[in-house]
């Protein structure tokens, strides 16, 4: 099962993406900040990792600043999100962020799971019953 | 690679699909957001819940009502099948409907939102209504589980698209103020008592990124469902400037030689004529007769009443030479009665400009004003809804004629409820006893481009019309009607 390290401090957002992915057939963990999620990136190894920008501890840029430098997360896509413009969110002092997406909030669920599927694939199949 | 997604910041917004509640929410519904309408029992929010999904449903939409404790649903089903609104195709189809409480009572907040997601996925609903919020807030074990269950529908909604009604009769206030405050919008329903009626009303109290018209809304449940009347002076006439000078307007005649003369031609386009007088002084002939004169010239008039039948006026008419039955007939005269027994002003008034704009109406009779005064609950709303109107009508360019009774027969009665200002014209029609007979007279108290004959006439009202007679020491300002002689074979509409 593809595993998603999602990492946002806007819980509700987090219970509620966890639970549509999990859904689509997805393995999900979270993390509320930068530094949580670094530290999950490690032991969780997951295939995608989606996060918010403005965190508290750490944030978006930093996680995938602190991601980059390690050589077996270097080439993992990242999705980042945002309640501001992409140009705003992947930049800033320490120069210009490459991430594969960018989605600006308030998204729709459609938009956030096709972005998902065009990084890594869909999931192991749906895990509801009808 | 996606974009950065400039489109899904701005939220849309769908019409609600009921009748004026689109104005005062000023667009309808954001697609995503949540909204909790809260009333007390009885108030209709159920219907007004339901209706919203069955117009959702029709214009495309999906939607799910999920009850909690509320009636069951082929009972609310059966309550619902009268109204115009409801369709049966769409029951099961576009909408469907779910018992949530064995989720609630099972899994608490968390198993009430469970299911939620579940049914709005699902059916994939781009409305979900939920009826008895009550419930779930007396289920919950403190008002900080309310609000993280609104605030995890609010994100999940979001996310799906799916906006979201809450239906409460709350009585619990600290549930209702934490819901309050986590919510987008907030929409109460009011019933208060006039006198022995009751009177509906609407409120927005909250609506998060967009306007909306503020303060109570008269709202009514018929078999058409739910109709909202945003309060007149909420919104119409705010746009209307008074530099539209009247001076140099074109005059619209009486066809009342001498009336027309006193007011140096006739009253002006757009201009609103106020006709005081005692029961039976005539005041609705001079409106009747305003608009035979525009009929005669192919110009549409309406007569808007509330105390008087068709019937009767058209034969009071015809006593005085006045024959309208050809003008109505070619359809330049229109005759709208209404009662203003439990009548809201705000619904009188949307019809009666629908029917101006509608028909292109462009002379106008109010009989009388006392229709609407009587049908505004709160008397104290009568000045501003009289502006607004009176806006209304001169951005329109209507002549508009309004009778109004004076509780004196002789003495001059200027009209008490602060209208004076609004007025550009004010006729006076009086009854003055002369030895030992009564003569009825009229005058002129107001004209705002003060070029007419402001003293006073004797007139008499017979077979011939209306007569008005030259002012003492005055020269004659003509026969009863203008032209009347030569007019005898042109009283039908293609007469000119």
């Amino acid at each position: 099962m593809k595993t998603i390290l999602l990492v946002d401090d806007e819980y509700a957002l987090v219970e509620n993406l966890t639970e549509l992915l999990q859904d689509e057939g997805y393995r999900v963990v979270a993390a509320g900040n930068g530094k949580d999620g670094l530290a999950r990136l490690r032991s969780e190894n997951p295939e995608l990792v989606v996060t918010d920008n403005m965190m508290p501890m750490a944030d978006g840029r930093d996680l995938v600043r602190g991601m980059r430098e390690l050589e077996e997360f270097r080439s993992t896509p990242v999705v980042m999100m945002s309640a501001t413009t992409r140009a705003v969110a992947l930049s800033d002092a320490r120069g210009k962020l490459e991430v594969s997406a960018f989605l600006r909030k308030p998204f729709r669920w459609e938009q956030f799971l096709e972005t998902v599927v065009s990084l890594i694939g869909p999931g192991d199949g749906a895990r509801r019953v009808p | 690679m996606t974009d950065d997604g400039r489109t899904s910041t701005t939220i849309e917004r769908f019409p609600t699909g009921i009748a004026g509640l689109d104005t005062i929410l000023q667009g309808g519904l954001y697609r995503g957001s949540v909204y909790l309408f809260l009333a007390k029992p009885g108030t209709g929010k159920t219907i007004l819940g339901n209706q919203l999904c069955f117009s959702h449903v029709a214009a495309g939409g999906r939607a799910v009502v999920v009850t909690l404790l509320t009636e069951s649903h082929s009972r609310l089903i059966a309550h619902l099948r009268p109204f115009a609104f409801f369709d049966p195709a769409s029951v099961g189809a576009g909408l469907s409907y779910v018992t949530g409480y064995q989720a609630l009572e099972s899994g608490k907040l968390k198993g009430l939102l469970s299911l939620l997601r579940q049914v709005v996925r699902d059916q994939k609903a781009t409305l979900l209504v939920l009826d008895g919020f009550v419930t779930a807030g007396a289920m919950s074990e403190s008002e900080l589980d309310v609000k993280k269950f609104v605030h995890e529908l609010q994100s999940f909604v979001e996310l799906i698209g799916c906006t979201t009604i809450l239906l409460t009769g709350a009585s619990d206030a600290g549930v209702q103020y934490a819901v309050r405050t986590m919510v987008d919008g907030l929409v109460e329903l009011h019933v208060d008592s006039a006198g022995m009626a009751a009177v509906r009303s609407l409120e927005v109290t909250k609506s998060r990124g967009s306007a909306a018209l503020m303060g109570r809304h008269p709202f009514e449940i018929t078999d058409a469902g739910v109709t909202v009347f945003p309060r007149m002076e909420s919104h119409v006439g705010k746009l209307v400037s008074r530099d539209d000078s009247l001076v140099g307007a074109p005059v619209a005649e009486f066809g009342i030689a001498g009336l027309d003369a006193m007011f140096g031609g006739g009253v002006r386009r757009g201009s609103l004529t106020l006709v005081l007088g005692a029961p039976a002084s005539g005041k609705t002939l001079v409106g009747l007769n305003l608009l035979a004169e525009g009929a005669r010239q192919s110009e549409r008039g309406l007569y808007f009443g509330f105390f008087e039948a068709a019937v009767d006026l058209r034969e009071r008419a015809r006593a005085t030479g006045l024959d309208l039955s050809d003008f109505e007939a070619a359809g330049l005269i229109d005759m709208m009665w209404q009662s203003p027994v439990d009548a809201i002003a705000d619904a009188l008034a949307v019809r009666l400009v629908t029917t101006l704009r509608e028909r292109g109406i462009r002379r106008l009779v109010i009989d009388g004003l006392g229709g609407f005064k009587d049908s505004l609950v709160f008397a104290e709303r009568w000045g501003r809804f009289f502006l607004a109107l009176s806006h209304e009508l001169r951005a329109m360019g209507v002549v508009t004629i309004l009778t109004d009774e004076t509780r004196t027969l002789g003495e001059f009665e200027i009209p008490g409820h602060g209208l004076t200002a609004m007025l550009d014209n004010i006729l006076c029609l009086r009854h003055v006893e002369v030895r030992t007979g009564i003569r009825r007279v009229l005058s002129i108290i107001k004209q705002r481009d003060g070029v007419g004959d402001t003293s006073p006439h004797a007139f008499s009202i017979d077979a011939r019309g209306i007569v008005v007679s030259p002012a003492h020491g005055a020269r004659a300002t003509g026969g009863s009607r203008k032209g009347a002689k030569a007019t005898k074979g042109r009283r039908g509409p293609s007469g000119r």
